[in-house]
């Protein structure tokens, strides 16, 4: 299998401690019905402190399951065959469940997609961000842990907070709440937030202020922010790098002005060709034809585009591209040259 | 309409159950006679201004039996459902959240347990461990288990798979913590069912046992003992064996209206949420 055929062969400084996320030659398998299936493939990328870089693609292309991997948070089917998960240095998993854990929440936070579900809905939203600080910070007493949260509640901007503090989850609007999800995960100051498409469930006012508020935190505490989103949009006024994924593979990283207004990948190009433009009302909407394949039905040589690629050539189908750097950017294309097994 | 119909069971079931006790409370601070108090002169006596049901074949009062024998059967019933509640929950809640092999190996316990006719179980205990109010609690409180595993093993599969306890795990709380402030407490409202309709049905095994005259010793006044000593005067004084009867009745009616109530009132509220969501 050729997903098994490189052995990772970084050497992982110890004591390299400064603040960053580094993915390095990940690639993991998803076992289901006795076998197993390349899920994400080569996936290499670093956020310094102060980035935000965002990460593109459809459904079903490894976006979410980078997330999870960079969180710790693999479905018990997923098994990492090669590769590293560096957070501030520490090597997320050949690190004991203790030490992850002291990660989780601390170091590393999540917000998640659908603010509505992401909450419990038995426990008052304050006792919930509560409850994530006082789980990282056992010395802190009650007052003093109530004094912090209020203080992040009203940061995030919302209204009234020693009243929102007792209330539950269905009193609250979809923006409150998704407020309420940004607080938990900053409540601890984290170097690296992970945001799981943050502002899907809400309207689009709505939208641009939780992603101006996510802008402007990460400028104050010049935190690292890993933002995930299908949106193009989204990604071109909040995010300095970006990454697109396809088939559990990065096609294109670089700087988001780039890598979205000169695009070079074909997928990239189908992806921002699909997006509606109203001056064209009268022309049929581009679209990048096919669907993404399932994991299961997903060949295991050549590119993962191919079938779907109006650009490939023969090659496509036999050999796998390598990232390459072209023009400032990394690119996994046949046209810009280059193969995995060369 | 069917609300209605839904609030008749739990008012009905609530109303049996306040009138129980109202007279478990009453005995505490008041008995007609003491209990045990033996009386030759009196046996079998009809109901009078001096024993308001009668007395039996020692002469003692039966009003002061029944209401002190409330005593065993609140004190059995809700010591056998909370010990089963307690090591169901537990073992549930350990099936459901890990799954895999351990939940396996908890459902196979379960079903072997299952497998025993209950009454033959609380026989075998009593038989090995003696004859005692103890023990009798703790063959009711196992014959619990089950349902309470089931429950919550249930109950633990399908939350563990939510959003927000993935969420919470993502922010490094552990797996103590998820289970017990997290994903219990949705589970009160069927527990709380579970444990009503339980209640019933420790009650009326610890009355058949009793019955059988294993379970609670004389002299100690209990409704099931009371029935199987009142069986060899049926016929000469038939309001001694209908009226531990009729608290019996009164008292596994009344758990298991209220236990239905709550439920039906519990389906409501689910039904409602889902309708709006």
């Amino acid at each position: 299998m050729f997903w098994k055929k490189k052995k990772s062969t970084i050497e992982v400084s110890k004591d390299y401690t400064e603040k960053s996320l580094i993915v390095k030659d990940l690639t993991m398998t998803i076992h289901s019905q006795g076998k197993d299936y390349p899920a994400l493939f080569d996936v290499n990328f670093q956020i310094s402190p102060g980035q935000i870089v965002g990460l593109v693609g459809e459904s079903g292309c490894g976006k979410s399951l980078t997330s999870l991997a960079v969180m710790g948070l693999l479905p018990p089917a997923a098994k990492i065959e090669t590769g590293h998960v560096l957070i501030n240095g520490q090597d997320l998993y050949s690190s004991s469940e203790k030490e992850r854990c002291a990660l989780q929440g601390a170091k590393v936070s999540m917000i998640f997609q659908d603010p509505m579900s992401a909450l419990n809905p038995l426990m008052t939203v304050g006792k919930q961000i509560e409850e994530s600080y006082r789980i990282h910070h056992p010395s802190a007493s009650k007052q003093e842990a109530k004094e912090k949260v209020l203080a992040m509640m009203a940061k995030v901007g919302l209204p009234r907070v020693s009243e929102l503090y007792k209330e539950y989850p269905h009193q609250l609007s979809g923006g409150m709440k998704q407020r309420i999800m940004i607080a938990m995960a900053l409540i601890n100051e984290p170097d690296l937030i992970i945001a799981d498409e943050p502002t899907t469930a809400l309207d689009v006012t709505i939208q641009a202020q939780i992603l101006d508020l996510l802008k402007k935190l990460n400028e104050e505490s010049n935190s690292m922010i890993l933002l995930i989103s299908h949106d193009l949009g989204v990604i071109q006024t909040v995010c300095s790098q970006v990454m697109v994924m396809y088939g559990g593979m990065i096609v294109e990283q670089g700087e988001v002005k780039q890598v979205l207004q000169h695009p070079m990948h074909p997928y990239t190009r189908g992806l921002l060709a699909s997006i509606p433009d109203p001056d064209k009302k009268e022309e049929e909407i581009v679209c990048v034809p096919g669907s993404v394949e399932a994991l299961e039905e997903r060949k295991n040589e050549g590119c993962p585009f191919f079938e779907r690629c109006q650009e490939a050539v023969e090659r496509c189908n036999v050999q796998c591209p390598k990232l390459q750097y072209v023009l400032n950017r990394q690119i996994r294309c046949e046209k810009y040259g280059g193969h995995l097994d060369e | 309409m069917r609300n209605k119909c839904r609030n008749k069971n739990l008012v009905i079931g609530t109303v049996l159950i306040a009138f129980l006790l109202g007279m478990l409370l009453v005995s505490f601070f008041y008995l007609p006679y003491p209990p045990n108090k033996m009386d030759s002169a009196n046996i079998l006596a009809m109901p009078s201004r001096e024993h308001l049901l009668g007395t039996d074949n020692f002469g003692r009062d039966i009003l002061s039996r029944i209401m002190k024998g409330s005593w065993m059967a609140f004190g059995i019933g809700f010591g056998a459902v909370i010990i089963g509640m307690t090591i169901g929950v537990i073992f549930g809640a350990i099936a459901g959240y890990f799954g895999g092999w351990i939940d396996e190996l908890v459902m196979r316990l379960m079903d072997a347990k299952m497998a025993f006719p209950g009454v033959i179980l609380a026989l075998v205990m009593i038989t090995v461990f003696g004859n005692g109010i103890g023990n009798m609690i703790l063959a009711l409180g196992i014959m619990a288990i089950p349902r309470f595993c089931r429950i919550t093993r249930t109950g633990f599969m399908q939350i563990k798979e939510m959003e927000y306890i993935k969420a919470a795990k993502s922010r490094g709380i552990s797996d103590f913590r998820i289970m017990v402030f997290h994903i219990l407490p949705n589970l009160s409202s069927s527990l709380l069912v579970t444990f009503t309709l339980g209640i019933s049905s420790a009650i009326l095994s610890e009355a058949g046992l009793s019955f059988l005259g294993l379970g609670i010793q004389p002299p100690h006044p209990s409704w099931g003992r009371m029935l199987f000593e009142a069986q060899s005067y049926l016929l000469t004084d038939p309001l001694y064996a209908v009226v531990p009867g009729i608290m019996i009745t009164i008292l596994v009616l009344g758990f298991n209206l209220l236990g239905d109530g709550l439920r039906d009132n519990l389906d409501h509220r689910m039904s409602q949420r889902e309708e709006k969501s």
